[in-house]
């Protein structure tokens, strides 16, 4: 088991947010991961192979993957060549294709992070967070983006509805009008010239 | 103010009987970094010199008389390109030839006229042993000239990893223990202009038998493929400074890995790090953390 906690000891200087973190933080089940925004993926994947390599003697392996364009990279820690965790990189928005989502947001979740304690011993790391309407957020847009092919997004939409007050999701949604849009619907092009010609095409050779 | 930009370096037909020199100078230069070294044998000297002057800040009609006598000169040359991580740029010359350089580019190029340009009655005459760039737009132009991509050619494309330009983008790699004894390291064999690429094991390399003394094959295999299959700067000094201080992956180092390829079954190919490999064989060491390229072609 890897000690997520000493990891973020190590960078506690980097600006840095850790988004849709998981109820049982830092504990962690094989092949989950970790999703981190930050101002320089380099500096935070670098951080992560350093402190990966104290668990290489023990049979880790590491792996890293650019995604995209160095804006987005997954540090990969295997054990037996499986996937055990990953460290999920971001220094822009991910892209969404179900709603517009300006680029600002990004800058706003980190500017705007609060900080998580956590008890190590006899020390308490501070791991940073979204705030409460940002993770409210950053959740409502993962589940709108997946949930009609990953059925497990559903756990961002109870997050949304248990956790967060009455006045948090009000700011929420303020928020989320205001960084966010429907892409625009594509209509097919059906004039009635279009539908004339669509029709005698039916009637000619070939 | 910049931080950093690429500049260049041509070494003309007469000033490439200095070119060792010349380099040493650049080398005991902090500021430059020398990232990449070619030997160039033009079509024409005249070709050439449109090709370098075809950017210059003044018009060529200008310069026919100052480039008159490079028709005389051998016709080859060497290009050096250099990281300059001082530019200090400033303001030169008058009216419509005023232009911005590097005050410290203009300093090295002047200490390396004064030292080689041929002299007559005592003076140093204007048949520069070389030419330097003015602005990293002209770095940029003759590197398209001679078929690269710009400066982007030396742009950092990759995640962590401290990698060379010329392995371009690595978009996945692996950080694994491996033997020495797995790694193969790929060396230059032949003649200067008609190398050949072998694999060899790591005790087999010129950088390996130079740390065990025979300095002298490592000076020549370099002398030999220097600008042609061997564009990097080595220097036999170089190599044992190395040696001396060498902490692998220490900090600020910590992610400079050797970086290979698996070739075959448990065989490796080392494509950047022979000489680090080479110091850590020498020293008895048995296995090393690598950077393993998991698909890059």
């Amino acid at each position: 088991m890897l000690d997520l906690l000493t990891f973020f000891g190590d960078i506690a200087g980097l600006p840095y947010c850790v988004v849709k973190m998981s109820p049982s933080f830092p504990q962690y089940k094989a092949g989950e991961d970790i999703d981190l925004f930050c101002y320089s993926v380099n500096d935070v994947a670098a951080k992560v192979v350093s402190w990966a390599k104290r668990y290489a003697a023990k049979g880790y392996g590491i792996k890293v993957s650019n995604v995209h364009k160095r804006q987005h990279v997954h540090v990969d820690l295997l054990l037996e060549g499986a996937l055990n965790f990953r460290f999920d990189l971001y220094e822009a928005m991910p892209a969404y294709e179900k709603l517009m989502v300006k680029p600002a947001l990004f800058e706003s979740v980190l500017e705007n992070a609060a900080s998580a304690f956590f008890p190590m011993g006899e020390v308490q790391v501070e791991v940073k967070v979204p705030a409460p309407v940002d993770d409210l957020l950053i959740r409502y847009l993962e589940f709108a983006e997946w949930y009609d092919v990953r059925p497990d997004k559903i756990k961002h939409l109870d997050f949304i509805m248990e956790r967060g007050d009455a006045q948090t999701r009000e700011r929420m949604l303020q928020k989320l009008h205001h960084y966010t849009k429907l892409p625009p619907l594509f209509i097919p092009h059906e004039c009635p010239f279009c539908r004339f010609t669509a029709r005698l095409k039916k009637y000619l050779p070939g | 103010m910049i931080g950093r930009r690429f500049d260049y370096m041509l070494v003309w037909g007469h000033g490439v009987e200095h070119m060792e020199a010349i380099a040493a100078m650049i080398r005991e230069h902090p500021a430059f970094k020398i990232v990449k070294v070619l030997h160039h044998v033009p079509e024409s000297v005249d070709l050439l010199v449109h090709a370098v002057y075809s950017f210059d800040y003044a018009p060529i009609e200008h310069l026919k008389d100052k480039t008159e006598y490079l028709r005389a000169t051998p016709r080859e040359s060497y290009l050096v390109f250099l990281e300059n991580r001082d530019p200090d740029e400033d303001y030169f010359g008058e009216g419509s030839f005023r232009h911005l350089e590097s005050r410290t580019m203009k300093a090295l190029k002047e200490r390396i006229r004064d030292r080689f340009n041929p002299y007559r009655n005592g003076k140093r005459t204007d048949e520069h042993v070389i030419h330097a760039s003015d602005n990293q737009l002209q770095t940029d132009h003759i590197l398209r000239y001679l078929g690269y991509p710009g400066v982007e050619l030396f742009a950092d494309r990759n995640v962590v990893l401290s990698a060379p330009y010329h392995l371009g983008e690595i978009t996945d790699y692996c950080i694994r223990e491996l033997h020495i004894s797995a790694l193969r390291c790929r060396m230059v064999t032949g003649e200067r202009h008609h190398p050949e690429a072998t694999v060899v094991a790591v005790e087999d390399t010129p950088h390996y038998r130079a740390l065990c003394g025979d300095g002298e094959a490592y000076r020549l295999y370099l002398r030999t493929f220097l600008g042609t299959a061997l564009t990097d700067d080595h220097t036999l000094e170089g190599l044992l400074r190395l040696a001396a201080s060498f902490d692998y992956l220490a900090p600020p180092f910590d992610n400079a890995y050797v970086i290979v390829r698996e070739e075959e079954p448990g065989i490796f190919a080392v494509l950047d790090g022979a000489h680090r490999v080479a110091i850590l064989k020498h020293r008895g060491v048995t296995s090393l953390a690598a950077a393993v390229i998991c698909n890059k072609e």
